[in-house]
């Protein structure tokens, strides 16, 4: 287990944490660039000392500014695999993934046989002798993963693993890491900035901005409650803040949307932008409670749906179909109303 | 054009030296004594400057590159003065810090009854004043091209800082040990003044090749034309053989160090 609570500092950024990762967890740290996901590796790593707080692995205090205590990275039971893989250049397949266990003093014939049981396992033999520029983006990771678990770490800290893949070979990876993390029965935490890794290979995730934790759940309550707009953006919603009273939202702009549910006080709602309508004219016989007026501001052509971003009092981004931006003539810079029924606005409290 | 004028420059020298080099008698200056002897330490004193370079060096190009401290612009100056100081001038300096009346040197002397002008260590100290700079310059320009993710990287895998040295760090900078260890050498091989200075020019103990050549010029001039090529053959070999690899790693490293 990981108990983390702590705060950093570096450069610009404050980091300020704290989180716990239950054995056998794997967990991944979602958020955009610059928001502190490397730097908070690198602290339960020991690459950068925290400024207070504490880190214990298993009950272990390794960081404690308190108590001046920090277990410099060698002595921490951990592996990492780093952002672009990080082999050593000038040593083989073999080496490198011996390279833990002879730093921690193993005897050169033993640690060759135990990493080429691992690159085995891996399924890279035939390249054991080789030197790490002649493998592709996707074994190279492998042979980071590799190298990182041989000293049986308690945790695996792994650094954006596929950011430096090229999009095709990257959901191949995605699927073999997910093989190979799951086999390993440590902590993991993984950072990165791209929702789907997060989404496929992660228990819960953690969503970090500005050097804050934001909100932290599985990828099923992440993505259906998001409590911000970098979160409900990754899941693809319309989301607003605001207070309810009497079935009624009022945004910090002072927009209103009714909504079906019970609700009370500080609110988040999420719409769907397949479940909003646009409209040329305001139209008094319709159903829908919420109308709101807009204009079109862009239009994304996605085959046979279009994205339509719309500013206004609530700004949206709404999916129809091409067909009805055709026949509807839409433009970017016309007025437009939008409208959508309040049983489609699902609330929860902030 | 230029290029060639500039290549004919450095070309012309040598010609005239082949020119009037007495092809007849050149086996016996050679086998002479005071030839083999002079080379002989020519070749010992250079390979123990270069080696006391290494040792001392490249801590020092360490800190150069990678601590923050004040006044490492000034240590780094400091540190490469015998690149641009007068050699003479070098020596001058040596026998006031480590003659027989110098600032340490009297202590050597009185306390430990070891004397370093005009012995064949003597040599060594002249020579690695001179030359260590050139190999310090090569290896810090090498240690802070480094990527320092490697090292975090290795000490992420159980390794102490010093393992991470040995085994990550110095690996990487294979190139510039090599290049560097040759421009020490070289310079060393070439060394005159420093040496002359410090440890004078006593035959068999610190008469080396360029000491020689000049002692011939003064008594023999076909001595000293012989003595000559035979330093600028083994110069020429050493040259050839670092291949241009190494010498332009070499090249970038000075020009990065003179920023």
């Amino acid at each position: 287990m990981l108990t983390a609570s702590f705060t950093a500092e570096r450069g610009s950024l404050i980091l300020q944490v704290a989180f716990e990762i239950g054995a056998g967890e794997l967990v991944a740290v979602l958020g955009p660039n610059g928001a502190g996901k490397s730097t908070l590796l690198n602290c339960l790593a020991g690459l950068v000392p925290i400024a207070s707080g504490t880190i214990a692995i298993d009950g272990i205090e390794v960081d404690c500014p308190a108590q001046a205590i920090l277990t410099p990275p060698e002595k921490r039971p951990i592996g990492v695999v780093f952002q672009n893989g990080l082999l050593f250049g000038h040593m083989t397949v073999v080496e490198n993934v011996a390279f833990g266990l002879r730093a921690q003093g193993a005897k050169r014939s033993a640690a060759r046989l135990e990493a080429r049981r691992w690159i085995a396992k891996f399924g890279l033999d035939q390249y054991a002798d080789e030197l790490p520029h002649v493998l592709s983006g996707g074994q190279a990771q492998r042979v980071a993963l590799a190298r990182a678990l041989i000293t049986n770490p308690r945790l695996l800290l792994l650094d954006e693993p596929l950011a430096a893949l090229d999009a095709g070979t990257r959901n191949d990876v995605r699927m073999e890491l997910s093989k190979q993390l799951a086999s390993f029965p440590g902590m993991r935490i993984m950072v990165t900035h791209d929702p789907v890794d997060a989404h496929s290979l992660a228990d819960r995730i953690i969503i970090l901005e500005h050097g804050t934790i934001t909100q932290v759940g599985t990828p099923q309550e992440i993505t259906a409650r998001p409590k911000t707009r970098y979160v409900a953006e990754l899941a693809g919603l319309n989301m607003y803040s605001g207070t309810i009273l009497n079935n009624v939202m009022t945004t910090a702009s002072g927009a209103t949307i009714v909504i079906a549910t019970d609700g009370h006080g500080p609110s988040h709602a999420v719409i769907r932008p397949q479940s909003i309508s646009i409209h040329r004219n305001l139209d008094h016989t319709s159903s829908p409670r919420n109308v709101w007026p807009g204009v079109i501001i862009h239009i994304d052509n996605l085959g046979d749906r279009s994205r339509v971003s719309i500013s206004g009092p609530l700004p949206q981004t709404v999916e129809v179909t091409s067909t009805s931006v055709a026949s509807l003539g839409l433009a970017p810079g016309d007025d437009v109303w939008t409208s959508v029924k309040a049983t489609d606005i699902e609330t929860y409290p902030a | 054009m230029v290029g060639t004028v500039a290549a004919a420059f450095f070309a012309l020298p040598l010609v005239g030296l082949l020119w009037r080099a007495p092809w007849r008698d050149a086996w016996g200056y050679l086998s002479s004594d005071t030839a083999l002897t002079a080379l002989r330490l020519s070749l010992v004193c250079s390979t123990w400057a270069t080696a006391l370079s290494l040792i001392f060096g490249v801590p020092l190009a360490w800190i150069l590159a990678r601590a923050r401290f004040r006044g490492r612009s000034a240590l780094r100056a400091l540190c490469t003065l015998s690149m641009v100081l007068p050699p003479v001038v070098g020596g001058v300096a040596l026998f006031f810090a480590l003659g027989r009346r110098g600032l340490i040197g009297q202590w050597l002397d009185r306390w430990f009854d070891f004397r370093l002008p005009f012995t064949t260590a003597g040599v060594v100290v002249a020579q690695t004043f001179v030359a260590m700079p050139f190999l310090v310059v090569t290896v810090e320009a090498a240690f802070s091209q480094l990527n320092q993710q490697y090292e975090d990287a290795a000490r992420t895998f159980g390794a102490s800082q010093w393992y991470t040295f040995r085994r990550v760090v110095l690996p990487s900078i294979k190139s510039a040990l090599i290049a560097g260890s040759v421009l020490a050498w070289a310079r060393s091989l070439g060394e005159f003044g420093a040496t002359i200075t410090f440890a004078g020019s006593f035959p068999g103990t610190t008469q080396t090749m360029p000491l020689a050549v000049y002692r011939a010029l003064e008594t023999n001039p076909e001595e000293a034309i012989v003595l000559a090529l035979v330093l600028i053959a083994v110069s020429f070999a050493v040259l050839v053989g670092l291949r241009g690899k190494w010498l332009n790693a070499a090249g970038a490293s000075l020009s990065q160090a003179s920023r």
